[in-house]
């Protein structure tokens, strides 16, 4: 299965990357080209002596280029990928150089080892010194923590605007050395309140209580169950052992990728993809962290299809994923897709998530039915019963959602809460398409 | 106050001040507060938060989005197009990333032709790009259907779609550049009923859109204009200038017939004995006429040759008048052909060959241009009046002895390149590949015709160093050209 031109450019980084990668994209410039089931490669002649090496790992769209950009894909892989679509029939040797090979069985030779390093024996008294070590520094964090949170109840938000940099930057750090990034994060989050909108404070409300209940849940980690300590535990910032996780039996389906997004956080770029189990009918997300201009582990387009066994973190409302076996690209066997009939049943699945796990952050689900419509300067989604919510004013295609609807109602993915949801991508004419 | 507004304005002021109010506690959340306030383990602000964080949790859980029925949708009609097939739309995908302007207006002058529509995906792109610009409008219109009709409604920079509206609407009520659109299309197909709607509402016009009205008519001329131009006296400035523009564009006019006046006293043909008296030969012969009518230099003819070397003041006047009198006047005055005409310029008044071959351009004189073929001299402005094969071959005799004017030239033509003459053009062009860049090709890529695909190979400076650069531009060159095929065997391929 390859993949659509459309597709590759939705993996450019910027602008400027699909421009150049269109302008690799001619054969001219490459002087070798091959393709087998596992990869894609090909020399480009840059401005130095030796050509650059790219190569794509077609089994989890994974790229390498001996070239010194800093951006993932660069160009070079972004054009040896477009013009492998434009011209296949120019990708006809099977062969396999060794800087493939190498890069290949490196990447398998990864993935084992992250398997077997789950077999060598663990110093369990050690671990356990590092883990109570870890939770006295956390809770006396959490107790610093809720001091701030008191103060700033007391001394009433409306003097959060005026608050620099540091009062926010401050807290977060000390967060980090109570070796609880979860919480610093959050802090971050408080301070990057719009406070020039209207309604800052009732958004800020949310976010600060949510923090709230991250740190009283900690202290009460005995009277929840099983799964929700494990949700407070991994908001707090500790982690889970993925290699654990993998040994986990998971959910074997046909994923769709129903959009994705990223966003800096510090020297980090945090990835979010959001998928649907068309037989399983779950949602799941896959989040990957990684530094500014490094490689990112897994590419995964919107829009596509993969088969996958994904399994799930421990939780009360299992959603954080990861990706434990894949076979690669696949087309949906059916486009039916049984989303949320409309708003009101929505918001009774938004209540009883709630209620498992009362801080999640918001989820992308499907509904059915759903008309765009303008009152007065605002557009909503009308379902068929009459009921409406707010398309989020963030929404940056909301022409594209308009063209594709035409005023008739859609099935949407959508992600958000109460009032205010963000279309992430629409079912026309049988097809998933990604609003991005 | 609901319970959540009580939480927030109470945050708001902070728990130093007095609460501005109570809420009102729903009936499932007052025994759970109640219970809160009533622990003696918890201080002031726990007790606040522990509510707020209750009542943050009874309002997400409790959300009833609101409901209207009497809302109506309306919805876009069905289209009664087909829409244009899928390697079209990937196209017109590649169009829109490549930012291609020709490109985009081949591949909706297709879509149009074809009577096809673009699809929904791709509409919001198209109606930007028309927004933009003015010349794709029409097209996308035709090409966006019902869908793109309804969809325009709701962002003001598509409202180009707008009602339709009459030609008398537009011309009372439009934009200036509407109006002027509207009269150029008028003037073209019925140059009298233009020009009297420009009579209509000249009072109520100001300078500039005067201005801008005159220019619209410099098209399709007609001696029936000459009444109401001639009546303009008291216009001024750059009306006036352009006015008299017009004037000594229409062959009947005043002025023209006092510059006829002015040349016939001037130039004659006179039998003179050559070779010793053996034989006679007819010359022509000009001279500058002792009593000249000074309203000739109110008309927009200078005076003083000034910069312009090679000249006198009297031969400059000669200069500007010849190029305002219609060739036809020549054969009359000296009783010749006008192939005879040209042959006497050139012998006689080389210096006034240029400005005859304006005169023959600026007045269609079509029939005229084969005279000056022989000449050393590139004519640009017959390029106006001649067909495109006549274009390309009249070019292509100046391609070696003139090539920045050729090339100049060619890039401005408005029809595609026939195959031969694009190799040619080609190959001047990418001689200088830091001069003519992919940007201009990219601009011009609607000229050069798709079969020179295979020509790309054989073109290049020779120029060692040069070399790098074109294969770059050449990369870009061949894409656009792929790209250009993929458009036309899009709507060709059935």
């Amino acid at each position: 299965m390859q993949h659509s031109e459309e597709q590759i450019y939705a993996l450019a980084p910027d602008e400027a990357s699909k421009k150049a990668g269109k302008g690799l994209a001619s054969p001219s410039k490459w002087i070798t080209r091959g393709i087998n089931e596992q990869a894609l490669w090909g020399e480009c002649q840059g401005s130095g002596s030796k050509p650059y090496q790219t190569q794509v790992d077609l089994s989890s769209i994974a790229f390498k280029c001996s070239c010194p950009s800093r951006k993932f894909p660069c160009k070079h892989g972004l054009g040896l990928m477009l013009l492998n679509v434009q011209r296949p029939d120019l990708f006809t040797d099977p062969t396999v150089p060794a800087w493939v090979s190498d890069w290949i069985s490196k990447r398998s030779e990864k993935e084992e080892k992250k398997v077997t390093t789950s077999d060598k024996p663990i110093d369990e008294t050690a671990q356990t010194k590092r883990h109570e070590a870890r939770t006295q520094k956390v809770s006396a964090g959490i107790q610093e923590l809720q001091i701030w949170i008191k103060d700033i109840i007391r001394n009433g938000i409306l003097a959060m605007p005026e608050k620099e940099d540091n009062y926010w930057d401050n807290m977060g750090r000390r967060m980090i050395d109570a070796q609880a990034p979860g919480l610093a994060a959050m802090v971050k989050t408080l301070g990057e309140t719009k406070f020039w909108e209207d309604g800052w404070q009732s958004k800020f409300m949310d976010n600060l209580l949510r923090l709230f209940m991250v740190t009283e849940s900690y202290q009460n980690l005995e009277l929840v169950s099983p799964e929700l300590r494990q949700d407070i535990l991994r908001t707090i910032g500790f982690t889970s052992s993925l290699e654990e996780l993998k040994t986990q039996e998971g959910i074997k389906d046909t994923w769709l990728v129903l959009g994705k997004e990223t966003n800096a956080v510090g020297a980090l770029t945090k990835e979010q993809n959001w998928l649907f189990g068309l037989q399983s009918q779950k949602y799941a997300l896959i989040l990957q962290f990684y530094p500014k201009g490094q490689p990112v582990e897994l590419s995964l387009i919107p829009g596509t299809y993969f088969n996958a066994e994904l399994v799930f973190f421990p939780s009360a409302v299992p959603y954080r994923s990861l990706i434990k076996n894949q076979t690669g690209l696949t087309t949906a066997l059916s486009n039916e897709f049984n989303g949320f009939a409309d708003w009101r049943e929505l918001a009774m699945h938004e209540t009883k998530v709630t209620g498992l796990l009362p801080f999640h952050n918001d989820m992308p689900v499907v509904a059915q039915h759903l008309s765009p419509i303008k009152i007065q300067q605002e557009w909503w989604l009308k379902d068929q019963k009459g009921y409406l919510c707010k398309i989020s004013p963030a929404f940056k295609h909301l022409w594209k959602l308009l063209a594709l609807s035409g005023g008739d109602p859609l099935t949407i993915a959508i992600i958000g809460k109460e009032n205010n949801y963000l279309p992430i991508g629409v079912w026309h004419e049988n097809t998933y398409k990604p609003l991005s | 106050m609901k319970v959540w507004d009580y939480i927030v304005n109470s945050a708001m002021l902070g728990l130093e001040k007095p609460a501005s109010g109570k809420p009102d506690l729903p009936e499932e959340l007052t025994a759970v507060f109640d219970l809160i306030n009533g622990s003696m383990e918890l201080d002031r602000e726990s007790k606040f938060l522990q509510q707020a964080s209750v009542a943050y949790n009874y309002r997400k859980s409790g959300f009833q989005p609101l409901q209207k029925n009497d809302l109506k949708v309306f919805t876009a009609e069905n289209e009664n197009m087909p829409y244009a097939g899928a390697s079209a739309i990937a196209a017109l995908s590649k169009v829109i990333i490549e930012d291609n302007l020709p490109l985009l207006i081949l591949w909706m002058q297709l879509c149009a032709v074809n009577n096809q529509l673009v699809v929904a995906d791709l509409l919001p792109e198209v109606l930007d790009k028309a927004a933009n610009h003015t010349s794709l409008r029409r097209m996308t219109i035709d090409c966006s259907g019902n869908r793109g009709k309804w969809l325009s409604q709701f962002n003001p920079e598509w409202d180009y779609f707008g009602p339709e509206q009459s030609e008398e609407e537009i011309w009372l009520t439009g934009k200036p550049e509407e109006r002027v659109s509207l009269l150029k299309t008028i003037r073209l197909a019925d140059a009298d009923r233009a020009r009297e709607m420009v009579m209509q509402t000249w009072p109520q016009e100001n300078a500039s859109q005067k201005l801008e009205l005159l220019k619209a008519l410099r098209q399709n001329k007609q001696s029936t204009d000459l009444f109401w131009l001639e009546s303009l006296t008291s216009e001024k400035g750059k009306v006036k200038d352009e006015m008299q523009n017009l004037l000594r564009q229409i062959p009947n006019s005043s002025i023209v017939q006092k510059y006829e006046g002015f040349l016939s006293e001037a130039f004659f043909l006179k039998k003179e004995k050559a070779l010793l008296g053996m034989v006679t030969k007819t010359v022509l012969h000009f001279k500058f006429p002792e009593e000249v009518d000074q309203t000739i230099y109110q008309s927009g003819i200078e005076k003083l040759a000034k910069g312009n070397s090679g000249f006198s003041d009297e031969e400059y006047t000669f200069y500007q008048i010849i190029q305002f009198v219609p060739p036809v006047f020549w054969e009359k005055q000296l009783a010749v052909s006008g192939e005879q005409v040209v042959e006497y310029f050139v012998k006689y008044a080389e210096k006034f060959v240029g400005s005859l071959a304006l005169a023959v351009a600026r007045f269609h004189q079509k029939h005229w241009i084969p005279y000056f073929l022989d000449h050393k001299t590139f004519y640009p402005d017959f390029l106006e009046i001649m067909i495109p094969t006549d274009q390309e071959k009249y070019l292509l005799k100046f391609i070696d002895s003139l090539p920045n004017e050729v090339l100049q030239y060619a890039l401005q033509m408005s029809q595609e390149w026939s195959y031969a003459f694009a190799a040619k053009v080609l190959k001047k062009m990418s001689g200088e590949p830091y001069r003519f860049t992919l940007a201009i090709y990219g601009k011009k890529i609607g000229l050069i015709p798709v079969e020179v695909l295979d020509e790309l190979e054989n073109l290049g400076p020779e120029k060692l160093d040069l070399i790098p650069v074109w294969e770059n531009t050449k990369d870009g060159l061949q894409n656009l050209l792929i790209l250009k095929k993929e458009v036309l065997q899009a709507f060709t391929d059935k």
